[in-house]
């Protein structure tokens, strides 16, 4: 191949320096495409070649209008707005790569407003699976610590109340995702999709527990008749080993969000799709599931099992507000599920809601686009300074 | 805005009907377009094609191919209509006709010219 007149080698790699917002792909193939054209006009005569660079002026110009191009396109051929309008953790995760970084992270004012958002957007849906969720919890409650208020009575089995709010929790969390992320009239549908969602959420609670179960067997802990995988709670080395695995298991919830759905994915695709965001899922779960998590352990543990005076005299209300607990904590992390499913099968999220299934109308897309730009464009200049800042005096 | 200005501006606008217009009935890349392009209409420059192709393949306008030809041994990349290209370039044309017709009639005879139709000059080409 013919050998470029270093004139032009140095314009191209003064392009390739300021195409930094574009992607990898999308750089080679303007510069592969410019290098063509010059070698062609260079084989007609040098006087081609130099005039070519003359017209296309200084390379960060040039640069500049490929970046306005690109975002222009990206503008008018993505519709709904991707993450400027969107809480931080969100709109983190759908920025193009290199801009991530630099977002703020989720603020409790931001997660309170979501859960605003996706109550308004999901209409009556969501609000029945709450109440669902609280009327399944306080009852089961209240039936596990009968004995403690009526000695003596016959009580029920706690493995029967186990297994029932697991139950509520698999119909509950299933009826949210669709309620999110599906059609409303399927929302309670019993279906082979809800089978499969149940096994794999059994599954992903045995991978979750069950380590960490053993690990209790091994210390030789003492293992109580409570209801539920709590006791393992009490040993550091169990509970941390509960811990990693439930943040690596994070990876693994849009594969059951899929199921539940019935827009299967793999298990791997899940994994890889949310590679890079295990922080901010954690940190997401941290703010929003641990807190009231926190607030149903002091209430099962220390009240329902500890304190059974307290028990006698407010028994439905602390029950209640143990059901309110568990409810909270299910619906964030339905919440954060439905917006990970979305990450991974690269579905849009429409703003200011971003749990809506309903598109946003033209004036938010507008503002949002605008800001996006706003970005794009800042975040080009800084590099572009950057480049020129780096570059030695002489080049 | 002086009058190199305006010519600017009129370029610009025309650049990407001009592009679609050269890709309507054959595959070209960027330098046959140029050579198209400058020598009759004068709207294209080595430094508004480019971007320009860019923006309107990432659109979906025009769709783009690489081919190694033996004789020149550089990949090229040929760029051709789309669908939707084909479209928006068939409205465009229709507009443009009915625009250039309507300022071209002021100049001829601005007392004598017909008032201009919204529904034609307020469509907007995508």
């Amino acid at each position: 191949m013919m050998q470029l007149h270093h004139a032009a080698e140095t314009f191209l790699a003064r392009l390739d320096d300021n195409l930094g917002l574009l992607s990898g792909d999308e750089r080679e193939a303007v510069l592969l495409e410019l290098r063509g054209h010059f070698l062609e006009l260079q084989h007609q005569g040098p006087e081609h070649l130099h005039s070519a660079l003359n017209d296309m002026g200084p390379a960060e110009s040039l640069a500049g209008a490929f970046v306005d191009a690109s975002v222009t396109a990206m503008r008018r051929t993505e519709p709904p707005p991707r993450g400027v309008m969107l809480p931080a953790v969100i709109a983190n995760s759908n920025l193009p790569g290199m801009y991530r970084r630099e977002v703020p992270r989720l603020n409790v004012r931001e997660i309170v407003r979501d859960f605003r958002a996706t109550l308004d957007a999901t209409g009556d849906g969501l609000r029945g699976v709450c109440a669902f969720l609280v009327a399944g919890y306080t009852i089961t409650a209240f039936l596990g610590s009968v004995h403690q208020l009526m000695p003596g009575q016959v009580s029920t089995p706690s493995w029967l109340l186990f297994a029932a709010r697991i139950g509520i929790g698999i119909i509950g969390t299933a009826a949210a995702y669709r309620c999110i992320l599906g059609k409303d009239d399927e929302v309670w549908q019993i279906d082979l999709p809800m089978i499969r969602y149940a096994l794999a959420s059994i599954l992903l609670a045995l991978v979750i527990f069950g380590p960490s179960h053993i690990t209790l067997e091994i210390q030789q802990a003492r293992i109580t008749d409570m209801p539920g995988p709590y006791p393992f709670y009490h040993q550091p080395a169990s509970l941390l080993l509960w811990i990693a695995i439930s943040v690596l298991a994070l990876r693994l919830q849009p594969w059951a969000v899929s199921l539940v759905l019935d827009r299967p994915i793999s298990g791997r695709s899940s994994w890889s799709g949310t590679r890079g965001k295990t922080m901010d899922l954690a940190f997401a779960w941290v703010t929003t599931v641990a807190p009231p998590l926190l607030v149903h352990l002091v209430v099962s543990l220390a009240v329902l099992q500890l304190s059974p005076l307290l028990l006698t005299r407010f028994g439905v209300l602390i029950c209640f507000v143990d059901a309110l607990a568990v409810m909270a904590m299910t619906i964030a992390a339905a919440i954060i599920n439905s917006m990970t499913f979305r990450w991974v099968v690269r579905e849009p999220i429409p703003a200011p809601r971003p749990f809506s299934t309903t598109r946003p109308t033209d004036a938010q897309i507008a503002e949002s686009n605008m800001r996006f730009q706003r970005v794009l464009v800042e975040k080009w200049r800084a590099d572009r300074e950057k480049a020129l800042s780096d570059r030695p005096p002489h080049a | 805005m002086g009058v190199t200005g305006w010519q600017t501006q009129l370029r610009k606008g025309a650049a990407e009907l001009v592009v679609l217009s050269l890709l309507r009935d054959q595959e070209r890349y960027g330098l046959d377009i140029l050579r198209h392009a400058a020598s009759e209409t004068g709207v294209l420059s080595d430094g508004t094609l480019y971007p320009l192709l860019t923006r309107l393949e990432r659109e979906g306008k025009i769709i783009g191919r690489w081919a190694l030809e033996d004789e020149s041994r550089n990949p090229r990349k040929y760029y051709r209509l789309s669908n939707e290209g084909a479209a928006l370039l068939t409205e465009m044309v229709s507009m443009w006709r009915d625009f250039s017709s309507f300022v071209s009639s002021f100049m001829d005879s601005p007392n004598d010219a017909a008032p201009p139709r919204r529904r034609d000059l307020s469509r907007k080409a995508g």
